[in-house]
């Protein structure tokens, strides 16, 4: 079913909307949720509160993209979870090794405005990526977006897991040094 | 913490980013990667004919142009397939663009498209596919271009092919490519759903005809789905002052194809 189908099933408010979004992005919500939680179960909760967001959101929203637009709800959710877990001090498989992977882009910080620095960095972030070339854009957005394990990143790209090691390391020295640039301090 | 900050920030930036990055399901299903594997081997008759030639003359940029294009399986495995022919095209670099951004290729490329009028031909020739259930089509049209180090143009692609609204690849009918190696060969690009393409009896009827600029041209064109669906492709192959070009547009009308083929082909005289 075409996106805007299901879309307009959200607006009429039929319960079918929910099975569609699960028989289209079922799958790939999941796999986003599963990246980052690394567990099934949760990962299936958390997309089954993606379905409920989208069906509480939708309307009024009008999603141009709804692989995204549903994406982005589980990621969320599956990060709140990650850090409820890491109140709890489980171990979480992707996202720790993100967490530290990125560490290293960001410069020391100080007191800047947070709800403004974010969206500053934001931008800086999004002005980085369309500096990219497409296919190194995209990597990186499956890893630091997504959280897809290296060796799926390798396995779509048709790339060795060590190239794509290699070449998220010279990106995030670029971005670091784009973020430098751009006057970043968190 | 830090890394989380610019975590969250990476979960906020533009959709349009993450379209071209995400519309892949990460774990896909085993169904999901038969197909992707089919859309592979399709991929890879398609980079048969554009960077071969290309990479045997020289390093090749390689410029990707879609327009309206919504499908990234056909982009990420055409890259996997460029490199599995043609390793030494490491260097290659690869832009996908949007419709409203073809200006920006075409000042990369330094060249003009012969692509406007010849495009809109084929994206009409689309149009005429309609399948007997109801089923609505996605449309996609792409052009290929492939430049030389020397930035001169070594090969076009100009592709025409509609695909079905979901991409679970299930097609119930075709979007036939009529890749080739050589003129008068036919692959039926796998993968993409067609019934009898393999089918000795059931083999695409080739037509050929000369443009008004003197280029020969093959169209393949086979009926699958019934008579109401004419599937076409035509397809152009030239040398000339060390510039190759390649055309394959499919699934339009004869009379589409033969038209948007013609004012591509003759666009470069």
């Amino acid at each position: 079913m075409e996106d805007k189908q299901i879309i307009d099933l959200y607006w009429e408010r039929s319960e079918q909307a929910i099975s569609a979004t699960a028989i289209k992005y079922g799958n790939y919500c999941h796999s986003i949720s599963y990246n980052i939680l690394h567990n099934a179960e949760d990962a299936e909760e958390c997309v089954n509160a993606t379905y409920l967001a989208a069906w509480e959101s939708i309307p009024p929203n009008r999603p141009q993209r709804l692989a995204v637009y549903l994406g982005k709800i589980t990621r969320n959710f599956s990060l709140n979870r990650v850090k409820y877990y890491s109140a709890q001090k489980r171990g979480l498989g992707q996202t720790d090794l993100v967490l530290s992977e990125l560490e290293d882009c960001i410069p020391a910080s100080t007191g800047v405005e947070q709800q403004v620095e974010e969206r500053l960095l934001v931008k800086a972030i999004e002005a980085f990526l369309y500096s990219q070339p497409p296919e190194k854009r995209n990597i990186f957005i499956r890893r630091y977006w997504a959280m897809t394990p290296i060796k799926d990143i390798a396995r779509s790209f048709g790339m060795s897991e060590s190239k794509i090691m290699s070449l998220l390391f010279r990106m995030r020295k670029e971005l670091k040094k784009h973020l430098e640039k751009e006057g970043f301090t968190l | 913490m830090k890394q989380e900050k610019l975590l969250n920030a990476i979960g906020n930036i533009d959709e349009e980013l993450l379209y071209g990055a995400m519309e892949e399901p990460a774990l896909p299903s085993v169904k999901k990667s038969r197909s992707r594997l089919k859309w592979c081997v399709a991929a890879a008759c398609l980079c048969v004919l554009i960077t071969l030639p290309a990479a045997a003359a020289n390093k090749e940029l390689f410029v990707n142009v879609w327009q309206n294009f919504t499908d990234w399986e056909v982009r990420t495995s055409g890259k996997i397939a460029i490199k599995e022919l043609a390793p030494e095209l490491l260097e290659l670099d690869g832009g996908y663009y949007p419709q409203e951004n073809i200006e920006a290729a075409e000042e990369f490329l330094g060249i003009t498209l012969p692509k406007s009028a010849a495009l809109k031909e084929a994206e009409k020739a689309y149009f005429h596919i309609k399948f007997e259930n109801g089923d609505s089509l996605t449309k996609h049209c792409y052009v290929d271009l492939g430049k030389d180090s020397e930035g001169r143009l070594l090969a076009i692609n100009v592709e025409a092919c509609y695909r079905y609204g979901n991409r679970y690849n299930k097609l119930p009918v075709t979007v036939s490519y009529g890749l080739t190696t050589e003129l008068n060969s036919y692959d039926n690009g796998g993968g993409r759903g067609v019934t009898g393409m393999d089918d000795e009896e059931n083999q695409p009827e080739q037509i050929s005809y000369i443009t008004p600029s003197g280029r020969e041209c093959t169209i393949f064109y086979a009926t699958y789905t019934g008579d109401k669906h004419v599937l076409c492709s035509g397809y152009g192959y030239m040398t000339m002052d060390n510039m190759l070009i390649s055309v394959t547009i499919h699934h339009g009308s004869e009379k589409a194809v033969r038209s948007a083929m013609t004012q591509i082909l003759d666009g470069f005289e």
